[in-house]
């Protein structure tokens, strides 16, 4: 087996543990929430046409979209419900179950209301008539009898809610999705399609046993149904399983990561000392930019690694450009009485927005620094990754220095990168630790204006865990502990073709090179 | 509230929309009675037929059983007192023919061994080899779908039996057959039977009483005997007309050969 197969396994009963916990909950909740509003519907036109409108409007939101939807949702109610002391996670399990939630309904409360507004009028009648009662009739007739539309229904949700909970990954609740979207910031394919197929296999198990159910039901064979239902509820208990293991949720740190290489890296390495001392950790990856921060700074994710600039423009909204010193300290001190949130250091290396170009192509138009570049923009074509042109560093680098391109497009990093190398892109949004850079035989062009802030990576703690002297001690040696060569080095690894390692491998690698 | 006791329908009406479905309908039937409700198709006998269980609730008139307002009692436990017959039968496909028939004796809770007697008990009555029992009713032929469906409808013993052309799928042997054997049951049990048929000769034959419904109004309300005289209405004449002619000839023919 090749090793990233087996990396892929490794992590298997985790990532397929919490897609069934996820799916299965949404599920359910589905059910809850779909059945009785049908058997409501079924009697109260309006009812119907109402819910069955809302849930076709639910469907008609992209599902990635309505996951995303959920955290800022959920981070208003949190904050009205403050007052209160009540607290909502924003990220992770909650906003996605309820998206999923809302997904599953459609196909259960319509499938349900079709197979008992189906009926045939005669054996309702002949329901009333023997004297059932309101219950009698919908447990001993209707139910049974618009069983098996009603599950064609259920099999329809279940195939949908585990296909969209990959999509959780992004608000930061694990899945099988973490192979997928951590396979296409790393290029890492076989992650990628191990996700597809892992999820594949689970959703098609699922409806075949959910069908299995229906065709009992049909055929009144309660043999089958119990199969099915035994098989299912087996299936998901086993599934379960590797969950129950390590700490509770209590004691346990989640480190957050953002959606690129680099992140994944410094996440298993922070992962790896908080267990060497003995902690048990979890993981969110794949947080947006700003999602990181505000999951940070209410406690949703303990520890993860920002960059200077960044938090300078996004978070403390400055457009003024102090010295790189000048702004580490005071950025420490203005997240500290803002938002509680601890800055423990930088790791020693910058990782910074530059433009990049092919070396060959910078020599040939004379250009080293973006003073050069403005004269020539209007010929050129920019890629940028999928943030760069709505963050306040363009805008500054654009003021600067005048730049207008002939066109600008963004791109997934890995795309990015293959756009300056196909030649579709002139010019790209490089990040100055990417191992690409050196890789690809690309320059970064300087910065003589000082335009663009200095972008220190730096370890953040969240308010919750300030005074935490076991985090503190196991990630104090990381500070000043990573050159920006041996970043690069390490980047270069997960993003390479050949000889590709995973995020942990890496880590491992880099641990060992900077002891 | 004894269910055993007779039925009084005083003025009732039923529209749907400015369609009148029972239009004013009074009818007084004694305990014991069997009463046979005739008329075109369309005249209204199935909707009269349901305003007694309150299956359908009328718009103006009450319904009394044994002196008590059907619309002062639980439509559930009032239903459970009186058996239905329905005109589409009805059975639910989902369950057995043993099960159909003892869903009223279940709903009440009667103890799973005396279900199972009167299940047999009642295949028997109405004619239907045991081993149909374990069977659903989509593997009966219509004449036995509708022969469960009276059997369902006796399954708790009622005194009020409400039927709405219970026999008209069977073929005319098995019909008279089944018809008598009801009536005897009716003598036996001292039931009080309001049946809607389309058949008059039937009416004829088994009804102490006859009444013809037209366009939701009673125009004929008497014995067969009297009936058969004649009557001064041309729609219940004509009616009544054909029976009698064929009564004459059989018995003409029956003189002949003798
Ligand atoms: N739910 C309803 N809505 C509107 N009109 C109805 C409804 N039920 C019955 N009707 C109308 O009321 C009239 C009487 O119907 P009913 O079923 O009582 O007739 P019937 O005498 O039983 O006829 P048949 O011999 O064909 O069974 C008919 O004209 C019928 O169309
Ligand atoms: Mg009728």
């Amino acid at each position: 087996m090749s090793p990233q197969v087996a990396a892929a396994f490794a992590v298997l009963p985790r990532y397929l543990g919490w897609h069934v916990a996820l799916s299965a909950s949404a599920l359910i909740l589905g059910l809850l929430i779909g059945l009785p509003l049908a058997v409501a519907a079924v009697r109260a036109p309006r009812l119907r046409w109402v819910s069955l409108t809302l849930a076709s409007l639910v469907q008609t939101i992209p599902s990635l979209a309505l996951l995303a939807l959920f955290y800022p949702l959920l981070l208003a109610i949190s904050t009205a419900l403050a007052p209160l002391h009540v607290k909502l996670p924003a990220l992770g399990f909650l906003p996605s179950l309820l998206a999923l939630t809302l997904y599953s309904i459609l196909p259960i409360l319509r499938n349900t209301v079709a197979g008992l507004r189906g009926l045939d009028p005669a054996v309702v009648e002949a329901a009333d008539g023997l004297g059932m009662t309101w219950s009698q009739k919908l447990v001993r007739v209707e139910a049974p009898l618009a069983a098996p539309v009603a599950m064609a229904g259920v099999r329809t949700a279940a195939v949908w809610t585990i296909g969209a909970a990959t999509l959780s990954t992004p608000v930061g609740q694990t899945s099988l999705g973490d192979y997928i979207f951590s396979g296409l910031q790393t290029e890492n394919w076989v992650f990628v399609l191990f996700g597809c197929a892992a999820s594949a296999v689970l959703a098609i198990s699922v409806d075949q046993l959910l069908g299995l159910i229906e065709v009992g039901l049909e055929r009144r064979d309660l043999r089958r149904v119990g199969i099915g239902a035994i098989a299912l509820v087996i299936g998901a208990a086993a599934a379960l399983l590797p969950l129950l293991g390590g700490g509770g949720p209590k004691d346990r740190y989640v480190v957050g990561a953002k959606n690129f290489s680099e992140q994944f890296i410094l996440a298993e390495l922070i992962s790896d000392r908080l267990r060497s001392a003995g902690a048990s950790v979890e993981t969110k990856q794949g947080l947006g930019s700003v999602v990181a921060f505000r999951a940070l700074q209410s406690n949703d994710v303990d520890v993860y690694v920002d960059y200077s600039g960044t938090l300078w423009a996004n978070v403390l909204h400055r457009t003024d450009i102090p010295p790189r010193a000048a702004l580490l300290a005071e950025l420490t001190r203005e997240l500290k009485s803002r938002y509680g949130v601890t800055v423990l250091g930088s790791l020693g290396f910058e990782n910074a927005y530059a433009l990049a170009m092919k070396a060959d192509r910078a020599r040939a138009l004379g250009v080293t620094s973006l003073d050069d570049l403005s004269g020539r923009a209007g010929q050129l074509n920019l890629g940028a990754d999928l943030e760069f042109l709505s963050r306040p560093e363009w805008a500054g680098l654009q003021k600067a220095y005048g730049l207008s391109f002939r066109s600008q497009r963004s791109y997934n990093p890995t795309f990015m990168y293959r756009a300056i190398e196909g030649g579709e892109a002139d010019v790209i949004s490089a990040f100055s630790s990417d191992g690409r850079i050196a890789a690809d035989h690309l320059v970064t062009l300087s910065d003589p204006k000082g335009a663009v802030p200095a972008y220190d990576a730096v370890v953040l703690i969240s308010p919750k865990r300030a005074g935490d002297r076991r985090l503190i001690a196991a990630l104090t040696p990381l500070i000043g502990a990573i050159p920006v060569e041996r970043m690069r080095a390490a980047n270069l690894t997960v993003d390479r073709d050949a000889d590709k390692k995973t995020p942990a491998q890496a880590a491992q690698a880099l641990a060992a090179a900077i002891r | 509230m004894d269910a055993g006791a007779g039925v009084e329908i005083d003025g009732v009406l039923k529209a749907y929309g400015s369609m009148i479905a029972v239009d004013h309908v009074s009818l007084s039937l004694p305990q014991g009675q069997f009463v046979a409700l005739v008329g075109a198709s369309g005249s209204g006998k199935t909707t009269l037929l349901k305003t007694v269980n309150r299956l359908i609730e009328p718009d103006a008139g009450a319904v009394r059983i044994g002196g008590e307002a059907v619309m002062a009692a639980d439509p559930a436990t009032l239903r459970r007192r009186i058996g239905y017959v329905f005109q589409g039968v009805g059975l639910f496909p989902h369950l057995t023919v043993g099960e159909n028939i003892a869903m009223v004796p279940s709903l009440l809770g009667w103890p799973k061994a005396e279900i199972a007697a009167r299940i047999a008990e009642l295949l028997d009555l109405v004619d239907l080899p045991q081993a149909l029992a374990g069977r659903r009713p989509g593997a009966l032929s219509g004449g036995q779908q509708q022969r469960v469906g009276v059997a369902r409808a006796l399954a708790a013993r009622p005194k009020l039996m409400l039927m709405d052309e219970p026999f008209g799928a069977l073929d005319p042997v098995t019909r008279d057959a089944l018809g008598q054997a009801y009536r005897k049951l009716h003598e036996e049990l001292g039931l009080t039977t309001l049946m809607v048929t389309h058949d008059v000769q039937e009416a004829v034959l088994l009804a102490d009483r006859i009444v013809v419904m037209k366009a939701g109004r009673v125009l004929a309300d008497d014995t067969p005997r009297a009936l058969m005289r004649g009557h001064p209405d041309p729609d219940v004449e004509a009616l009544i007309a054909t029976p009698r002619r064929q009564a004459e000839r059989v018995r003409a023919l029956m003189e002949g050969a003798a």
